[in-house]
């Protein structure tokens, strides 16, 4: 029997999740596997800059929120479709990316983590006391992008383009020559500019799709939620998640995130569900079980026991 | 709810006063108590913590070893 070509678990993994709306029809359990999906392309577009480029920032929220106000803002006070805000909200995330990378990336290590933690913390503040222009804490009401009937359906629809998106730039950074000198700035920044790399061109070049990526998903998360506020699109905890999510799943991988996203938000619903005043104390409980045992994230489970072959990628790379 | 933001602001109290040094970190609290008030009382209390992270921002990029840390 021929061996089938390597790519067919991506394509059986995207056409079973795409037509998930189509049998599934609980709107509880489409609204979980929404998530799932936004925060899987949360966790990779963390990925770029905190996987494979080796820089832990802690400062994505800032992206999300933009998204998540600029579509809102831009409908509410202009009168725009709220397509045209999502497509503003990636702008701007971009130069807001190009901004605060400009600052933070001239730091290293912990001094650049707390840095973008500042930059989103400022921009939360600011929002927050914006009364005038963003509501400020109370929050707004955001647009829906999508008109029911079928609602969670076409959100969903609406979610997975991005998530295919994110997951081609994901592959093509993954094998790209640009992949290659973003790990060798995470690896040693001094060795990477002694090769000729620009680390400073470099990681700004990977934290605009980042960026881009994030605000996309803010928009669309908030427009599905249909709230916008300082508590919920700026809330560290974003940040903190779509960090998570890239590590437990397996960091500079390109599947890693996915599984990341799935462990993650399906056992915080799980945990919810069962332990309701516990759930945290579980879920900070199997997140330090991954870490002690599985450093590569849950991704290492698959790659030992499967012997998935490794992508091509320099040592290390995948761990 | 309550203990994260004072988490935060203990970290850029220390990154403010140098790590590692005992003295920096007391002067930094006292600088940045001194900062948030002042703005405060000038400006507007709510951005008080804008000032805060603008402050640890700008010590970060032009003395990253901290205001009162020696190299």
């Amino acid at each position: 029997m021929r061996r089938l070509p390597s790519w067919w678990p991506t394509v059986v993994f995207f056409v079973a999740l795409t037509s998930t709306p189509l049998w599934l029809h609980d709107g509880y359990l489409l609204q979980l596997v929404f998530r799932v999906i936004v925060f899987a392309v949360l966790g990779i577009a963390w990925n770029f800059v905190g996987g494979y480029a080796g820089q832990l920032s802690l400062g994505h929220v800032a992206y999300f929120g933009i998204g998540a106000y600029a579509m809102t803002l831009s409908t509410e006070r202009i009168g725009w479709s709220p397509w045209f805000g999502v497509v503003l909200g990636a702008v701007l995330a971009a130069l807001m990316a190009l901004i605060i990378g400009s600052i933070t990336f001239r730091l290293r290590g912990p001094y650049f983590t707390l840095s973008t933690i500042a930059t989103a913390e400022i921009i939360r503040v600011l929002v927050q006391n914006q009364d005038q222009l963003t509501h400020g804490a109370v929050g707004t009401n955001a647009p829906l992008l999508f008109q029911s009937p079928d609602l969670d359906a076409k959100f969903f629809f609406g979610a997975m383009p991005l998530l295919g998106g994110a997951f081609a730039l994901a592959t093509w950074i993954h094998t790209s020559r640009f992949g290659y000198r973003l790990r060798a700035i995470r690896e040693n920044e001094n060795t990477a500019m002694a090769v000729g790399v620009n680390p400073a061109v470099d990681k700004l070049l990977a934290l605009l799709p980042s960026a881009m990526v994030t605000a996309l998903a803010g928009s669309i998360y908030a427009s599905y939620f249909s709230f916008v506020g300082p508590d919920t699109v700026l809330n560290i905890e974003i940040s903190v998640q779509a960090a998570l999510i890239a590590m437990l799943g397996g960091a500079a991988t390109v599947w890693g995130p996915i599984l990341g996203s799935i462990v993650l938000t399906l056992t915080a619903e799980i945990f919810k569900t069962y332990f309701e005043h516990t759930h945290l104390v579980v879920y900070g409980a199997l997140l330090i079980v991954v870490v002690v045992f599985l450093p590569g994230g849950v991704i290492s489970l698959f790659q030992r026991r499967w012997r998935i072959r490794r992508q091509a990628g320099p040592i290390g790379a995948q761990q | 709810q309550v203990g994260g933001a004072f988490t935060l602001k203990a970290f850029v109290i220390v990154v403010l006063g140098g790590m590692g040094s005992v003295q920096g970190a007391a002067l930094g609290g006292l600088l940045l108590g001194v900062a948030e008030q002042f703005t405060a009382y000038t400006w507007a209390d709510r951005y008080a913590e804008v000032v805060d992270f603008v402050l640890f921002l700008l010590v970060l990029l032009f003395r990253p070893q901290g205001l009162f840390g020696g190299k």
